[in-house]
């Protein structure tokens, strides 16, 4: 999780990626860092994140994210 | 190249076929896309490389690109058009999509910048409200307000609140207003939309008549002071670029720009 922690971080410095658990319910990461932060995934894990899952409950922590990568390189 | 109603399905469907590595877009719809699709409010523009995805808002469109080739221009609606552009400042620039959007009839409009502060749950510092400012309590309070607003503000950047909305602002105390003692005139106003604990100051102004008495400042200690005291912790702003007034009272406050700024496009 290192690497996407770095990831995160860069987008948005000013969050505590590791602890914060409702980065979309409380209003911390709205749609713009959404967007910002899947381009990024999309080149730093090589993954492509379809529309259809950019559900709130998939960025609501670091957890949550990782998940989503792990499952998309398994498909 | 005709504009075209979307279903949400539709939106899921055209979206991804125009979304690849190297693709510039700035489609912020994400959740809002389901329900506006099902109002109806949601049409594309299609190309071969590019697609347009345009929101009907109240009284003009906004537009969401996915642009892949900027050799290939593409017909904008009838009407009026927006667009905002966000990004980060120091990172790569903007100049292939504005470039691209001015080609297509666009023109550079507004250049807005994000500011946010962050208060700890036991930060007592700012209890500076006075009475000066209350909730609106009234629909009639709550449409002065934004009748000031769509003055003082451009009506299609940021965001244009719908008289239908007024009654559910109403009930949720989001507006704040000064209101002279002696003439019962809305001197001036502030109006907040709450995400969780964060709390975005979606617009605040005074009247000309009103202006350097300080009342700017009392519907800002407003604003924090309120919202701290019920559980906000954090608080954004986008403020125009070349407001340096207004910057220097929010940063005065304490609030920092996140680095975030958005630049608007309009087609009149």
């Amino acid at each position: 999780m290192e690497k996407l922690l770095e990831l995160l971080q860069s987008v948005r410095p000013d969050i505590d990626f590791e602890n914060e658990k409702s980065l979309i319910d409380d209003g911390i990461l709205d749609s713009f860092d959404i967007v910002s932060i899947i381009s990024e995934i999309d080149d730093v894990f090589d993954v492509q994140i379809r529309i259809a899952e950019l559900d709130p409950d998939n960025f609501n922590s670091i957890e949550s994210i990782q998940a989503l990568i792990d499952s998309l390189k398994k498909a | 190249m005709k504009e075209s109603r979307l279903s949400y399905p539709d939106y899921l469907s055209v979206a991804d076929s125009f979304n690849h590595k190297g693709t510039i877009s700035n489609d912020y719809l994400t959740h809002r896309a389901e329900k506006l699709a099902q109002g109806g409010k949601l049409s594309a523009v299609i190309g071969k490389d590019n697609l347009f995805i345009i929101e009907d808002k109240d009284g003009f469109k906004q537009l969401y690109f996915y642009l892949n080739n900027p050799q290939e221009i593409l017909a904008l609606p009838e009407g009026v058009i927006t667009a905002e552009i966000l990004f980060r400042a120091g990172s790569v620039g903007i100049e292939t999509e504005t470039d691209y959007l001015k080609q297509c009839g666009m023109q550079l409009h507004i250049l807005r910048d994000n500011y946010s502060m962050t208060l700890k749950t036991d930060d007592s510092g700012f209890s500076r409200y006075d009475d000066a400012v209350r909730d609106a309590e009234s629909i009639e309070e709550v449409a002065c307000s934004f009748d000031l607003f769509n003055r003082v503000f451009d009506r299609y950047t940021g965001d244009y609140v719908a008289p239908s909305f007024y009654p559910a602002i109403l009930e949720a105390k989001d507006i704040g207003v000064a209101i002279d003692k002696e003439t019962g005139r809305l001197m001036g106003a502030v109006h907040r939309s709450l995400e969780g604990k964060t709390v975005n100051l979606s617009h605040i102004a005074v009247d000309s008549d009103f202006r350097s008495r300080g009342i700017g400042k009392k519907l800002l200690d407003y604003f924090i002071d309120n919202n701290h005291r019920l559980g906000a912790s954090r608080f954004t702003l986008w403020v125009q670029n070349l407001n340096v007034i207004a910057k220097k009272m929010y940063e005065d406050y304490g609030f920092k720009y996140t680095n975030r700024s958005s630049q608007s496009l309009i087609k009149k």
